[in-house]
This record gives C-alpha cells, structure tokens and sequence, in this order.
C-alpha cells in the first residue's frame, strides 16, 4: 500500500466515523422523544455501545497517521465498528429515527477493510504502542515484574483458589505501583501530569497480562480510594491515608455492594450512626455487605454507609468511611471489638478472578471515629459522589485490566496456532484463523489506544465519560478475544492445564463488575448522551 | 565511595538478532537495552554506595547513534549519571578498542574507588573488557566476583573459582567483574523513572576523549565468515526400569552439574 493511498483511507476512515456519529445523534434525539434511557431501554443500550465504538475509533485516528500497519489497524478498527452499529439498527429504523442509507457513502471503504483477507494479513501485526520514553520504561519494567514474580504464580493460584502471594503486593509497593496517582506532597509520585494516569493504565496492562486475580487488580482498590480521598478528604485524611496507601502499609477493599443492592447503589442500607464510645465521637456501622473483594487481606473497608436516617434522600444521605480491620484468614473471618462490635465475612466462591477472594460481610455496632468519614462533617450525605468519582478511576482501570487480559489471550492462541497442525498445516495459516488473529489485533489496539486516549483525558481531570465509554467497550471486546482465543485451541482450550481457559473465565467478569454493563450503559453512558445531545 | 559502572547497551535478546551481511557484525540500529549482566553490577555498586553511607554510582557506556536507551534503566534504579561515548568512528571497535575508550570514559568523569563491570556481555561475550580497561587505567582488576565487600581502603572479594572460591583481596581502586546472579537487580522504581530524565547523561565521541585509532582501522582482528552452529545432536533417551535416577545422577555428575 502506498502512503497516498493510507493517506485517503485515513480521511475516509474519519468521514465514517462523522456519519457513525451523526447516525448516533439522530437516534439519541429520538430516544430522548419517545421516554429516554428508562423506557427504550434496548434502544439507549445499543446506542451507549455504538457511541463506545465511536469514539474508540475516533481515538485511533491519530494512531492511524503514525505508519502503515497502524493505518490498516485503524481502518479494520472503524470498518468494524461501522458493521456492528449497522446490525445493531437494521430492523429498527423506526425506533432509532435514522434511515441506514446515511451509511451507504462509507459501504466502500468498509468493504475494503473488511474484506477476509485483509484482516488475515494482520493476524501478526498487533502493531507498535507508540509510547514515549519513560512510558516505555515503565512498561518494560511492570513485564519485567510481571513475568518473573506473577506469571509463575498464576495458574496454581487459580487452580488451588489460592491467596496472593505476599511478595507480590511488597515488590508493587516497592516499585511504586500503588502511588502512581497519588500526589507527591501525600507521598505518592504524581506530578500533576497526564503521565500518571497513562503510567497506571500500561502498568494495569502488563500486570493483568500475567493475571488478572494476583496482578493488574490489586491496584484497583487503592486507586478508588485514593481518588475519593483527592477528591473529598480533609487535609489530614489525606496526609494519614494517602502515604499509607502508596507504601502499601494500607491495603484497601471497597464495601459498596449489598445482598439486596448491587447495580442500584443509591438504595443501600447499611447504616453508619453517630455513636460515641469512651467519650469519643464516631460512628457504629451495621449492615450486610457482599462481594467485597480482597477484604480479608485488607487492612481498611472503604465502606459506602447511610449516615442520613431519611431514606427518601436515596443517594444524598450516603457517606463513605474508611473502616479499619484486622487481617483475616482468606477462608473466612470473624473480628470483635472490645465494646461488642462484630465482622463476620463469609468467601463467595468464583468461576475465575481467584486469588484476591469476594466476601460477604456482616457487620454488627462496628465503630469507627468520626475523622474516618471522608470529608468528615463537610463529606456527610457526599459519600456518593466520592464513590463515583472513585468508580471512575476503576473504569479506566478496568478497562486497562481487559486489556492485558486480551493481549495474553491473543499471545496465547497465536502462540498454539503456530504449533498445531490439523490436516497437515498449522491451524495458524488457515485464513478463518488468521482472519480471528487479524481481528483480535485490530480490537485489542484500538481498545489500548482508546484507554490512553481516555488516561490523559483524567490527567487533565476531565473524561469522565469517556472512562465509561471505554469501560464498556473494551470489556465486552476482551468476552469475544479471550473465547476466541480458547475456540483456536480446540479442545486444549478447554482444559484447566492451558491458561487460556482461565483467561476466558477471568475475563467474564469485566463486564459485571465495576458498573455491570446494562446498567452502565444505560445510568450513565445514555443518560449522558441525552444530555448532552440536544 | 565513587563507583562507575560499565553498562553495555544491546539488541532486545527477546527479538531475533541480526548480523550485518558485509561486515558480519551484528546489527545495533534499532533500540538498544541495559544488558542483563550489567544490572548485577549497577545493583552491586548501588549496594556498595549505600552501605558506605557516601558516595554516587556513575554509569558509562559505549554505543552507536547516541543510544541511551539502557543507560536510562541504570539511572531509573539509582544512578546518578551517565556518559555515553557514541561515535560513527567506532563501528566495527574490538574489545581493546572498546575498554580503552572506556578507560577514557572513566577517567573523564574523574576516575573512581571501584569499577564495575559484567563478567562477559550477553551479546559479544569475549569476556576481556574489564581485564583491558585495567590495564588500561593500570589498576589491579579481579574477575568472577561473587561477594563484595569494602573494609576502609581494601576490597574483599569472593572469587568464583570451579570448585568453589576464593577470598581475594585488593587496594582500591581497582577493576572488578562480577558474575551473573549475584545479587537480585531492582525493578527501576515509578519515581525512579520520572527522576531519571532529569539526571545528567552526556554524550561524547571517541575524538572528545582522545582515543585513537578506533573501529576497524583500530581493530587487530577480522570477521572473516560467519557459519551456522553445528545443530543439537539428539538427546540421549533413559528408559525408566526402576533404576532410571541412577543413571540421571551420573549422567549429572558427569557434567559437573552435581
Ligand atoms: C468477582 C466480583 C468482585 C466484586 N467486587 C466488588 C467489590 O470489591 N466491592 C463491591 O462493592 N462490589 C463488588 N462486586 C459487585 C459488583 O459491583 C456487582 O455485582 C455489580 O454492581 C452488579 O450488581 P448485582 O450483582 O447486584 O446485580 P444486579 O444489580 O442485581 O443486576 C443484575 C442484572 O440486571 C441488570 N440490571 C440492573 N439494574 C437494571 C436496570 N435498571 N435496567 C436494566 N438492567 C438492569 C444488570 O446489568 C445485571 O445484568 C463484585 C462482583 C464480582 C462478580
Ligand atoms: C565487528 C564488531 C563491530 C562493532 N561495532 C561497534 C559499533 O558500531 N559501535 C560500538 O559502539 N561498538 C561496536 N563494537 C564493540 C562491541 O559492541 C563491544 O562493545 C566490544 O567488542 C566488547 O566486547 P564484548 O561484548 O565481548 O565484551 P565483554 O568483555 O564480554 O564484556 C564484559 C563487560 O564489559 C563491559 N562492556 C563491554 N562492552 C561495553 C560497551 N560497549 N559499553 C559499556 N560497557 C561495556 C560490560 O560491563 C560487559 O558486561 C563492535 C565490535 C565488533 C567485534
């Protein structure tokens, strides 16, 4: 291909995506006429994942120009994107508003980029990240740890249901992995730059390329926390937790979800009352929380309570607390404390994302003082919006964690399909085979691209849709690369023995946890595009 | 206490190398990485450093195109600066070449209580640098250093040796080449990285340093021809009978491994 030809593909690449998005703006429009989000609820589903795709393409663009491979890479990227927003609306013209022929003027160039043979040309052409140099150190570094000190580990941990090895979490403290956003004044290595957010999006990668249960997650929690704290704490809750969090000295786990409560946060019910004890101003939490992960390793619950009594304030009369607690057993728990506060925490068994474990947790009069309130008086009926501010680092984080799981599962399966032959070839130059590869390669670095895209945004404190956007997308994309992957595998895939079988399990959670799909797109990702699409 | 290191910087050995077809020397265009046999000794000399309480750990090197890649990875684990000589000139150096430019390097930046190299590099492996920069600087060297200690003015070191080691030991300053596995190298740290770029690495040529003559014209040896290894010969297969572990025990013994 000559570059002339790159060059018209990328503007066509682009006129694509305007009409995409012009298709998305109609159909918005509409929905906001006929009930919105919570009454077509199909219709702002598919609109909230079509708009992800969008705007994960628009973020290639500027990879596109960067070479040749990369041109290719975007282009099958958008060609994709535009035949999943056109299935999604064939049918259902009417409810969208929109009339399909706008696509018609892309049909060539979606012709070009789809076409078998091109996407089988790009089965090991995963393309180059383009980071700058210290972004290179940094990923060399986190691959560098992961391969030596994670990679080993990760099957026996999910096969054992075992726990995290501990010199994993002192060598990610060392290495400084839990501070990366943290401000350098409370300890932390951030300067304030959009560096950071990138730094902590390709050290997710790599960490959840050797595994997503020992690596790349265990800086999720302490990046939700440290985000509430930024955003909501007094001067000395940040100067007693941050430096704490960044040493690793802390380890946090989030109490957000109930048994009863889980995508509909604002309803919870556990309650945090002002309760003094010895004198001492604080709270006595009671409740039942559920799917807390990590909480017996944990040293503190960032736990999401009712402080206000008024329960028609919904989502206004929630704070959060930092709640303090022993290290447990991972088998489960029981603490006391001396004036007969009780936490009892019962492990959920899991299909995959093992080594961390998820707890029930019932907590009876547990005290905490009245300075573990984020915000303190100022945060009381806030917790809410901390949470999400929060949740929003974890999107971002999610998404860089589907990643790395993406990138084993497509090392993985071209690994094997150059290895395994069937009628006397490698599977690897069969074209449906390479057709998969090329189109893993062409998913996985538009999702990376899109993260970083998304990681400078924060940075500079915006893109807090966009960490929705790219939560959602790259989620559901990392479903199909890791089944995928096991399906080129054949029966192998299926076996406990091959890591690509855990690399698919692992993966099915991306979607549920950290915002569960549906709801997400449509709480936020829709309710967002109604407002902001008059 | 004042230690360079020597860093060489080489080829990803992750990716397949490649060999120049004229010249028969490999090929250096792309990014160039720390050589894992140096990190021994850039951890070694940030051990010693801190252990005398004073000091700083200076890296130097010798590569084409102005690479710094590798030499950034010493300064993200705690160096404190680097010198780079690169020099169209030097293409196609030999190790004497290369440990007197060294030399130069070393002494530029004021010379040091100890320096550090690898026993022998990933990618050239002659395994004679050290000896050469030496003699160069006419300093005591010791090689296959395992165990460093410094008491006052006197270097302790446990030198590897087929049967075990030996305690050597040395005034300072002096020339030392450690083995692989000495000690565990650091993960640069987050901060580390950040801190990096902002630490001096200057970058001279072989004239700046007065060293001629350099590259081929310098080099006493020639790539002649180049040949593909002898391919592995097939394994020896070991029916298990019951007995099997004796013969793997001797077979081990054998080799010296055990
Ligand atoms: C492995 C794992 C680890 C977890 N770790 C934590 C943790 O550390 N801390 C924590 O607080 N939580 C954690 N969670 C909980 C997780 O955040 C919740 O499971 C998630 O928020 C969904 O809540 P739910 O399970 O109650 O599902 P529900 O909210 O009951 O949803 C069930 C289904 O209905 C859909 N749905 C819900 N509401 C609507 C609606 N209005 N319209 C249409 N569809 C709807 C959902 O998308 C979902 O498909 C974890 C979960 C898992 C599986
Ligand atoms: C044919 C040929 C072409 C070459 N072309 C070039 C060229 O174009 N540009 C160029 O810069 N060099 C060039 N060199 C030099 C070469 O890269 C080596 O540096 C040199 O030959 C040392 O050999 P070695 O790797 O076997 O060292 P060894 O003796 O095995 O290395 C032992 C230790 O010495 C130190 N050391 C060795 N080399 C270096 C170095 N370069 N920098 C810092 N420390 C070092 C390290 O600590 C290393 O662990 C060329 C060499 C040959 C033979």
């Amino acid at each position: 291909m000559s570059t002339d030809i790159v060059a018209k593909d990328l503007v066509d690449a682009a006129r694509a995506i305007e009409l995409a998005d012009s298709v998305i703006g109609k159909a918005v429009r509409t929905l906001a006429a006929t009930g919105g989000p919570d009454e077509q609820q199909v219709l702002a589903y598919d609109l909230a994942h079509a708009s992800a795709a969008v705007e994960t393409a628009r973020s290639m663009l500027d990879y596109g120009a960067k070479g040749e491979v990369e041109a290719t890479l975007t282009c099958a990227f958008v060609a994709d994107m535009v035949q999943d927003l056109v299935s999604r609306l064939i049918g259902r013209e009417k409810l969208w508003g929109v009339d399909p022929s706008v696509m018609a003027e892309s049909h060539d160039f979606v012709s070009k980029f789809r076409d078998p043979r091109l996407l089988a040309s790009l089965a090991d052409k995963p393309g180059p990240r383009h980071l700058d140099d210290d972004h290179e150190m940094v990923q060399a570094t986190f691959r560098s740890f992961a391969t030596k000190m994670i990679a080993p580990h990760a099957e026996h941990v999910h096969r054992e249901n075992l726990d995290v090895p501990e010199e994993i979490i002192s060598g990610l403290a060392e290495i400084g992995a839990f501070g990366l956003t943290i401000p350098g004044e409370y300890g932390g290595f951030s300067e304030g730059g959009d560096g950071e957010y990138m730094a902590s999006c390709i050290a997710t990668e790599e960490l959840s390329r050797a595994s997503l249960g020992i690596g790349g997650s265990l800086i999720t929690r302490p990046e939700i926390l440290t985000r509430a704290l930024v955003k909501g704490g007094t001067e000395a809750q940040k100067h007693e937790w941050l430096p704490k969090l960044a040493s690793a000295e802390v380890m946090a786990s989030v109490a957000v979800t109930e048994p009863d409560y889980g995508s509909d946060v604002a309803s919870i019910k556990t309650t945090a009352t002002p309760t003094q004890l010895d004198g001492k101003d604080g709270y006595a939490i009671n409740g039942v929380k559920t799917w807390c992960t990590f909480a017996a390793r944990s040293n503190v619950l960032m736990l999401l309570a009712r402080t206000d009594p008024d329960r028609a304030k919904t989502h206004r009369g929630l704070s959060v607390l930092i709640v303090p607690k022993p290290r447990g057993e991972a088998h489960g728990f029981m603490f006391t404390q001396p004036h007969g506060g009780r936490m009892e925490g019962r492990p959920i068994d899991t299909i995959g994302y093992r080594g961390m474990h998820s707890y029930e947790i019932a907590i009876e009069n547990w005290w905490v003082p009245a300075d573990h309130l984020i915000g303190e008086t100022a945060g009381l009926g806030k917790g809410f919006y901390y949470q999400m501010e929060g949740f929003e680092n974890g999107r971002l984080q999610t998404a860089a964690r589907a990643v790395g799981v993406m990138q084993a599962a497509y090392e993985a399966a071209f690994d094997y399909a150059q290895n395994r032959k069937s009628f006397g070839k490698n599977i690897g130059e069969y074209q449906i085979i390479r057709a998969k590869l090329g189109r893993m390669a062409v998913v996985i670095q538009g999702a990376r691209q899109f993260s970083y895209a998304v990681a400078k945004l924060m940075g500079k404190g915006q893109g807090s849709m966009e960490a929705s956007l790219v939560k959602a997308y790259v989620c559901k994309a990392a479903e199909w690369v890791t089944r995928e992957a096991m399906q080129i595998h054949g029966g192998y895939g299926y076996a406990e023995e091959y890591a690509v079988s855990r690399l698919f399990v692992d993966a099915r959670v991306l979607s549920i946890f950290e915002g569960a799909d549906e709801t997400l797109c449509l709480k936020v990702i829709a309710r967002r595009l109604v407002e902001t699409t008059r | 206490m004042n230690i360079v290191v020597c860093v060489k910087q080489i080829p990803d050995p992750a990716s397949p190398g490649a060999l120049d077809a004229s010249t028969h020397a490999l090929k250096r265009d792309g990014k160039l990485i720390l050589d894992e046999s140096d990190a021994y000794g850039v951890e070694m000399a940030l051990q010693l450093v801190a252990s005398a309480g004073s000091g700083e750990v200076y890296v130097v090197s010798m590569a084409p195109n102005g690479e710094t890649s590798g030499m950034r990875t010493a300064l993200a684990m705690g160096a404190a600066r680097g010198l780079l000589v690169s020099d169209p000139a030097l293409a196609g150096s030999d190790a004497l070449t290369t440990a007197k430019v060294l030399a130069a390097a070393v002494t530029k930046l004021g010379g040091a209580d100890l320096i550090i190299a690898g026993t022998e590099s990933s990618d050239g492996y002659t395994g004679t640098v050290p000896e050469q920069i030496a003699e160069c600087l006419g300093l005591p060297s010791v090689t296959f250093a395992k165990k460093v200690k410094i008491d006052g003015q006197v270097l302790k070191v446990d030198r590897q040796s087929e049967t075990g080691y030996d305690e050597v030991e040395c005034s300072l300053p002096a020339v030392i080449s450690v083995t692989a596995g000495v000690v565990e190298p650091r993960y640069p740290s987050f901060k580390g990285i950040m801190d990096a770029k902002k630490k001096p690495l200057d970058v001279v040529t072989a004239g700046d340093l007065a060293v001629t003559p350099t590259g081929w014209a310098a080099a006493g040896q020639k790539i002649v021809n180049v040949t593909q290894a002898e391919a592995r010969k097939a394994g020896t297969v070991i029916e298990d009978d019951g007995e099997a572990f004796g013969k793997i025990v001797a077979f081990l013994e054998n080799l010296k491994l055990i």
